[in-house]
Formats: structure tokens, C-alpha cells, sequence
């Protein structure tokens, strides 16, 4: 150490930007990127290697770069895998690399390459949870992992609906057997609701799930009243959104029931499963969320963690309009670091309100205010 | 000494809307036929053939027009050609979320020889093609064709330098170019499509969409130029006459 003071330079094989980062004023967020996401190569397919390349150029082009922490992931270990998915189910996805390309439900593929992928995707999440709950003169406020495949309809003993290994559960559970983390929340705003999510923690009252999504719309689960069994009855939280919904829909959503309930549940760690696919120009869904509203989403999570001091994980999850998902993407960081980005956004200009919401946000209220009190109406 | 063959071409501003009996509303296809019966090679539809034009409305039903391929709007259009060959552009759905607009170019007796994905999505304020089409991957490919080596451009892909140099290089004598725009943007790509024309020694013929009723405000017009990018006129029966260098011939060989 110098007289001056401690010697800060950058930090090898963690953060590629040099900064003294514990004098900051302002929220650190960053990225965890994933190199070789194109050795899963689904082809013509919605999810595939063409999504994040813009968004990773978009982010490299822009004068934030600098301000964002970028890491690179390791690869999860297979008893990291297997919290959340069953051996015999892991093994399949190892042989269907080996052995394939094969089809592992009727819109999930895994062929060579992708079992190495998902691994590094979920170690990319990991990554983050290390990140954010190590206590380092480094450490971030959040980290988006910008990740696929996509995680959160993977449920412990199958592939489903683009999904192979269950990222956000299999984050959370990482948390808990790692650090002195007891309670994790996920949030997942995926314009579908995850069903993998649900059905792994379903009677977890340690990991609260919270998902808003369009309903009815694949993958059929996802109703108010599936609301978790046994000791995690009420630790699941289903906000079936009605199609057309946007930012005025899903801002009232967090005030009402969202955020109310995170307070409530108190969590150690704050995961958002962020997919995309709600926005206005998103082909797969009939939702009308702008580019303001993924930003408003973020901003929201990153204020909440930070007035706990807690760490925010945020996994990418859906999102399939390969124009649009950059701005996106860039929008979100700029909700969890604080700075402003480009959010004009034509496709979800004059959305009008969607038909059934005040109905549905009663529906809701009725049914978790018997696990959580504090819900007004 | 460079080779070259002749090519007439028929450039049809017309864009098919089918009625609610499936007919053809528009004319298109008869438009199509007398083309061929004017003595065309080829004749040449602007960008997004078939449909009227879905992308300047925020309306997601358009997304049910996408088509698997071989698509059935493409394939009544070349036989409405006949012996001609024919160019033109489909809204593609290649599975559930991935759209694209597809140039292809082929023929009744030879199949599709040419097949063209626009790459470049753009959008003016008010429009919303980045909701409606996804971008091209493929390498640009250049057809070897009777009157020489031929490749298309479609859409917003007109526009963009790297392309012309890209079909350039691959040594394409005739670029077809289908495209809708505006009158400014009509006039952008004639000078554009010129200008390559000149530094890449490549003939073009150009299509624009013709302005129609609940669409932005296309200009229609044709253009083309030859190799060495002047403007050449149709004829008495609206065929552009067109000498092909063949460049590409001593690469080949």
C-alpha cells in the first residue's frame, strides 16, 4: 500500500473497466456477458443466436459502456444444476449435446454445444450473485446477465418453452447454500408466466416467486390462485396481466401488489427474471410495454434493494424482436444505474388501457391479502 | 473482352391486395401476365409483392399474412407470368415470432434460382416495419442466370452502400432492386443505384411501389441504368431493354 492510499487498480478477471469504485455516488450496474452464446444455434427459431449480439453492440457503442461493470462468467458446476433439476433430467441435456440435435419439447432444441451454454448461462447468474453478495470494495449494486437460452419455464425434470436450465432458481438456490441468505425474491416480468419458476419452489417458503404475465398465453399456468402448496402457500404470487397491457397496467401492478409484498417478505437477494417480450413490438405477446416501462420496472427493483442493501440480480430471460431489444436492454441498465438513455418508443405510443384490468387487480388483491395483510384495495 | 447478353424487363408498380374472395383485387396478376405477353424476360413486382402495405400500420393482425414458403402468392404470380421469369417479395414466416420479407426470383419451369432476405429494417416516424420484420442473416447470393450473373435488393437494403459493394465483389452484372418509397427516398436509391451502377460496372433495374389508398405516400416510378449508369427508357410496351456484362464469367471459368 502507498502512503497515499490504497493502490486501486483493475480488478483481473472480474471487472474490465478500472474505477475506484468505492468512492462512487452513484448506483454501479454492469453486465455479465456470455461469450460463445452462438454454440447453441437453434437456427430459424425465435430464440436464437442473432438476440444479444445487437444488444451487446449497442451497449459497446454507447458512452455508458464506461460506466457499466462488465464481467465474464464462469461455468455452473453440476451440483449447481442439480438444486433446482433433477440428474436424470441434466443428463438428458448433456446427451441430446452429445448425441443431438434433438428436439426436447415442441419449441425447445438442444444439439452440440448447448449443454456447455446452459451451463455457462447459469454460471453467468451465479456470477452476478457473487458479485452482488460478496462484500469487495468492487461490489455492484446489480448486474444484468445477458444470458441465453432463456430460463424460467425449465421445471426440474424437462426442457420447455425454450428453456433448458432454470437460471433464476438455480440462482437463488446458489444464494442460499453460499451466502447468509435465507429469503430470496424473484421477480419476473416475462410476458409469460414462468412455470419452472413456480413448479421448483411451489411449497419453498424461502423463495418467494412473483410473476406478472399475459393471461391466458403459453404456457397456460399462471392463474391468481395458484399461490403455492404447503409451507410456500402464499410464497407464489401470480399477476395474470390481460392482454394489452402496458406501462399504466403494470406501473399500478408494482404500487398495489409488487412492491407491497417485497416489503413484506423482507428478501436477502432480489432476482428479476426480465424478459422482454412484453413490449409493444414483440411478436410473440399482446402486451403495449414501452421502452419507459421496462426502464420504470428496473429503476423500481434497483430503488428498492438499494433502500435495503441488498443485491439485485437481473436475468435475461424472453424478448425476441432483435430491433427493438437492444433499446430495451439499455433502457433497463439505465433504470438500475440511474442514467438516462434513449427511450422513444413508437410502438407503444397511445396504448389505450387494457380491457379487464381493474377487474383483474381486485381478483388479485381478493386473493393475496389473505398471505399478505398490508395489500389495500 | 467481357461478355454480355440482353434481358427485357418489365417493371409492374402494382402490389396485390386480394379480395375477400380471394380474387385478385388489385390486378396484379393480370398486370403480371400482360407483361409476359409484351415480350418481358422478366418482370420485376416492388417490395412486399402481395400485400398491401401492413408494416405502416400498428396493427400485430398483420402478422398473420406471414407465409411459409414456397409461398402460394409467389407461386400463382409466376404462373401468371408464364414462360417469364419473375421477381418479387413475400412476407415470410419461417415460425411462430420470425418474419421476414423475401425476394425471391424464379421462374414456372425453373423453381426459385434466388432467394433474397432484406436485411436492413428501417423505420420513418410513424411506421413500424421493426415490429413486423425481422433482419436477414444469409449472405448476399448472386443467381447465374441465361443473360448473365443476377442478384436482388429489397426494401431498405437498397439504400445501403455495403450492400451494392458486396453484390459488387461477388460480380453480379444485374442488380434488381424492389423496393417502397417515398419520393424523396425513390430519388435517394436512383442515385444510389446509379452511382454503384458506375463504380461496379453492374446494370440494375428498379421498382417502387405504386401509391395506393390507406398506405404512406409511395411514389411508384421505375428506373433503370446499364453497366456503365445511364439511365435507359422503356419501350412503347414498358419493357427496359438491358445489356448484361457478365462479369463473373472469368472467375467462374
Amino acid at each position: 500500500m502507498s502512503e497515499e492510499g490504497p493502490d486501486i487498480g483493475p480488478v483481473e478477471g472480474v471487472g474490465s473497466v478500472e474505477h475506484a469504485y468505492y468512492e462512487r455516488n452513484e448506483p454501479l450496474t454492469g453486465v455479465v456477458l456470455l461469450p460463445g452464446q452462438e454454440e447453441h444455434d437453434t437456427g430459424e427459431h425465435p430464440e436464437n443466436i442473432r438476440r444479444l449480439p445487437p444488444v451487446v453492440k449497442r451497449l459497446r457503442e454507447s458512452e455508458d459502456w464506461e460506466k457499466l461493470f462488465v464481467m465474464h462468467p464462469r461455468s455452473a458446476q453440476i451440483e449447481d444444476i442439480a438444486r433446482s433439476h433433477s440428474d436424470a433430467y441434466i443428463e438428458s441435456i448433456r446427451r441430446a449435446d452429445a448425441e443431438g440435435p434433438a428436439w426436447l419439447d415442441t419449441d425447445t432444441m438442444a444439439g452440440p454445444g448447448s449443454f456447455n451454454l446452459a451451463l455457462r448461462a447459469s454460471g453467468a447468474a451465479l456470477t452476478a450473485v457473487d458479485a452482488v453478495a460478496m462484500e469487495a470494495y468492487w461490489q455492484p449494486d446489480s448486474l444484468f446477465a445477458l444470458i441465453r437460452p432463456p430460463g424460467h419455464h425449465a421445471p426440474p425434470d424437462r426442457a420447455m418453452g425454450f428453456c433448458l436450465f432454470n437460471h433464476a432458481s438455480v440462482a437463488a438456490r446458489y444464494a442460499q447454500a453460499t451466502y447468509p441468505v435465507e429469503r430470496v425474491a424473484i421477480v419476473d416480468w416475462d410476458v409469460h408466466h414462468g412455470n419452472g419458476i413456480q413448479d421448483i419452489h411451489f411449497d419453498d417458503p424461502s423463495v418467494l416467486y412473483v410473476s406478472l404475465h399475459q393471461w391466458p398465453l403459453y404456457p397456460g399456468t399462471g392463474s391468481v390462485d395458484e399461490v403455492g402448496a404447503a409451507e410456500g402457500r402464499g410464497f407464489n404470487v401470480n399477476l395474470p396481466m390481460p392482454p394489452g397491457s402496458g406501462d399504466r397496467e403494470y406501473g399500478e401492478a408494482f404500487d398495489a401488489v409488487v412492491e407491497p409484498v417485497l416489503e413484506q417478505f423482507d428478501p436477502q437477494l432480489l432476482i428479476v427474471s426480465a424478459g422482454q417480450d412484453g413490449h409493444a413490438a414483440d411478436t410473440l405477446s399482446n402486451q403495449m410495454i414501452s421502452a419507459t416501462g421496462f426502464r420504470d420496472m428496473a429503476a423500481r427493483m434497483a430503488a428498492f434493494t438499494d433502500a435495503r442493501g441488498i443485491g439485485l440480480v437481473v436475468l435475461h430471460e424472453g424478448g425476441y424482436n432483435v430491433s427493438t431489444l437492444p433499446q430495451l436492454d439499455h433502457a433497463i441498465l439505465g433504470g438500475l444505474g440511474s442514467f438516462p438513455t434513449d427511450l422513444k418508443d413508437v410502438f407503444a405510443e397511445g396504448a389505450a388501457p387494457a380491457e379487464g384490468w381493474s377487474e383483474r387487480l381486485a381478483e388479485i388483491l381478493s386473493v393475496q391479502k389473505e398471505f399478505w395483510p398490508g395489500l389495500e384495495s | 473482352m467481357t461478355e454480355s447478353a440482353d434481358i427485357r424487363i418489365a417493371p409492374v408498380e402494382l402490389t396485390g391486395r386480394p379480395a375477400s374472395d380471394g380474387s385478385d383485387a388489385s390486378g396484379l396478376l393480370d398486370a403480371i401476365a400482360a407483361a409476359a405477353k409484351a415480350g418481358a424476360d422478366l418482370v420485376l413486382l416492388p417490395q412486399l409483392s402481395f400485400s398491401l402495405y401492413f408494416p405502416a400500420l400498428r396493427d400485430r393482425g398483420a402478422l398473420e399474412l406471414g407465409e411459409r414458403f414456397p409461398s402460394p402468392r409467389m407461386s400463382a404470380a409466376r404462373q401468371a407470368a408464364t414462360g417469364a421469369w419473375l421477381a418479387a417479395s413475400a412476407y415470410e414466416c419461417v415460425g411462430e415470432g420470425v418474419f421476414y420479407v423475401t425476394g425471391e426470383l424464379g421462374s414456372t419451369s425453373e423453381g426459385t434460382v434466388l432467394t433474397q432476405r432484406q436485411h436492413h429494417i428501417e423505420a420513418e416516424a410513424g411506421r413500424f416495419e421493426q415490429m413486423f420484420i425481422s433482419p436477414g442473416h444469409e449472405e448476399r447470393s448472386v443467381a447465374r442466370l441465361p443473360w448473365g450473373r443476377t442478384a436482388m435488393l429489397v426494401g431498405a437494403d437498397a439504400r445501403c452502400p455495403a450492400a451494392w459493394a458486396e453484390l459488387g465483389r461477388a460480380g453480379a452484372g444485374l442488380v434488381l432492386v424492389s423496393v417502397s418509397e417515398t419520393a424523396d427516398g425513390w430519388h435517394g436509391i436512383r442515385r444510389v443505384a446509379a452511382g454503384f451502377s458506375t463504380i461496379h460496372g453492374i446494370a440494375v433495374c428498379a421498382v417502387n411501389r405504386a401509391p395506393a389508398p390507406d398506405e404512406p405516400d409511395f411514389a411508384g416510378g421505375a428506373f433503370a441504368c446499364d453497366a456503365t449508369g445511364n439511365e435507359v427508357t422503356v419501350d412503347q410496351s414498358g419493357l427496359f431493354h438491358l445489356s448484361i456484362p457478365n462479369l463473373g464469367a472469368s472467375k467462374d471459368e
